[in-house]
Formats: structure tokens, C-alpha cells, sequence
């Protein structure tokens, strides 16, 4: 069942933080400050197998999500 | 590539924003749904959308590891420790909130609720307004490939 108030809560959590962490970034550019990236590309060298089952997910999802049957 | 990068950025946020605002004042004045699924029929088709994402993917990476290597000749200071804790939470707030729906997608997919899983939603906005939803896929893959990579050379993980 389509149900609007699911959509929109997809919308506002998901696309709203997303839209969020990239205007820090974009404030943290603007004033010369370490961007956000830095801060997950350490992570990410730190413990590189959490980071590739981010990374495996973030693809996967995207053949889930436009690959009709 | 500080400027290429707060354009791409900037351009995100907008791009970001805008679907937000538009799919909400669409979704509230939807009087009958677009699509019936399972049954959909991408324009245009799949592999666009899935092409336009990893090539967003590829254009965020290349433009972060430029950025970093940019930064090995002038290192910049850290924000205030206040700050540097928002964005934390804010990271894991985002890595919950991904969890939540991942959780919610799979419940819906495995037992078949009466609710769409988030599959269908992203289709159906495939289907009905690839103009929008492919260009916003998009975004989310640049900043996708623009935060999440591995600095290779050790140099470049010092930065």
C-alpha cells in the first residue's frame, strides 16, 4: 500500500540529513576547516572491513533500487 | 579544486533540498498513485539511472582524493570540539537512520506487508519522474563517493 506519510518521513530523515552533513561540509570548505570526508576516510583506514560493508551496501543498494525484475 | 569542490557541494545541497520540498508538496497533492508495482517500466531505462549513479559515485571520489591531496601542502585546523562532536553524532545518526530503513525494507520485502518497502517508492519516482529522481540518486552517490573511500598511500592518510 503506497502510504504517504512513509514517503515522506523517507524523504525528511534520509535525503533531509543527507542534504545536512553536505551543507557542514560545504561551511567546513567555506572557512578553511577539515572537511567531513577527512573524518571518514581516517575511520574508514582504521577499520577498513566496517567500511568496505558500508561500501558494499551503498552499491548493492543501487542495483536494488533501479534494476526492475 | 577547492572552488569545483564548494561548487559540487553547493550544488548538492540545492539539488538535495529541492527534491526534498518537491516530493513532499507532490506526495501532498497526489489524488491517485502514479504506478502499480511490481509491475514497472523505468523511462528511461535501468541502466541510466544505475550509470548515472556510479558515474556520480566515480566524479565524488575523484573529487575528494584531489581535495586530500590538495590539503598535504596546507594542512587546515580542525573545527571547535563542539562542532566536531555534532558532526559525529550527526554521522551516526545518519548510519542508524540507514540501519532503520534497511531493517524496514527488508521486513516489508520478506513478509509483504501491506506497506511498499523503499523499493517501490524509488521505482515508482523512477518510473514517474525519472527527471527528478535520477539527478537525486545521483547527488546521493557523489556525496556517497566524496566521503567513503580509502586513502591508498599513507601519505595521503596523514593529510
Amino acid at each position: 500500500m503506497f502510504a504517504p506519510a512513509i514517503l515522506a518521513a523517507l524523504t525528511l530523515t534520509l535525503i533531509g540529513m543527507l542534504a545536512a552533513l553536505a551543507a557542514l561540509d560545504f561551511w567546513f570548505e567555506l572557512k578553511g576547516w577539515e572537511p567531513i570526508g577527512d573524518r571518514i576516510q581516517t575511520w574508514a583506514r582504521r577499520y577498513p572491513a566496517l567500511a568496505t560493508i558500508l561500501a558494499l551496501i551503498a552499491g548493492a543498494t543501487v542495483s536494488h533500487f533501479f534494476w526492475p525484475k | 579544486v577547492k572552488s569545483l569542490n564548494l561548487a559540487l557541494l553547493g550544488l548538492g545541497v540545492v539539488a538535495l533540498g529541492g527534491l526534498g520540498v518537491w516530493t513532499i508538496l507532490s506526495v501532498s497533492g497526489l489524488e491517485a498513485v502514479p504506478c502499480h508495482p511490481p509491475l514497472f517500466q523505468p523511462h528511461p531505462p535501468a541502466w541510466l539511472s544505475v550509470g548515472a549513479c556510479v558515474a556520480a559515485f566515480g566524479l565524488g571520489h575523484l573529487v575528494g582524493r584531489s581535495r586530500r591531496r590538495q590539503l598535504l601542502w596546507r594542512p587546515r585546523p580542525r573545527p571547535r570540539p563542539q562542532v566536531a562532536l555534532y558532526v559525529h553524532l550527526a554521522l551516526v545518526a545518519l548510519l542508524l537512520v540507514g540501519a532503520g530503513l534497511l531493517a524496514y525494507e527488508t521486513l516489508a520485502l520478506a513478509f509483504n506487508t501491506r506497506f511498499w518497502p523503499i523499493t517501490y517508492y524509488v521505482r515508482c519516482g523512477a518510473e514517474s519522474a525519472a527527471w527528478a529522481t535520477i539527478p537525486g540518486a545521483a547527488v546521493v552517490y557523489f556525496l556517497v563517493g566524496h566521503w567513503l573511500w580509502f586513502p591508498s598511500r599513507p601519505d595521503l592518510d596523514e593529510a
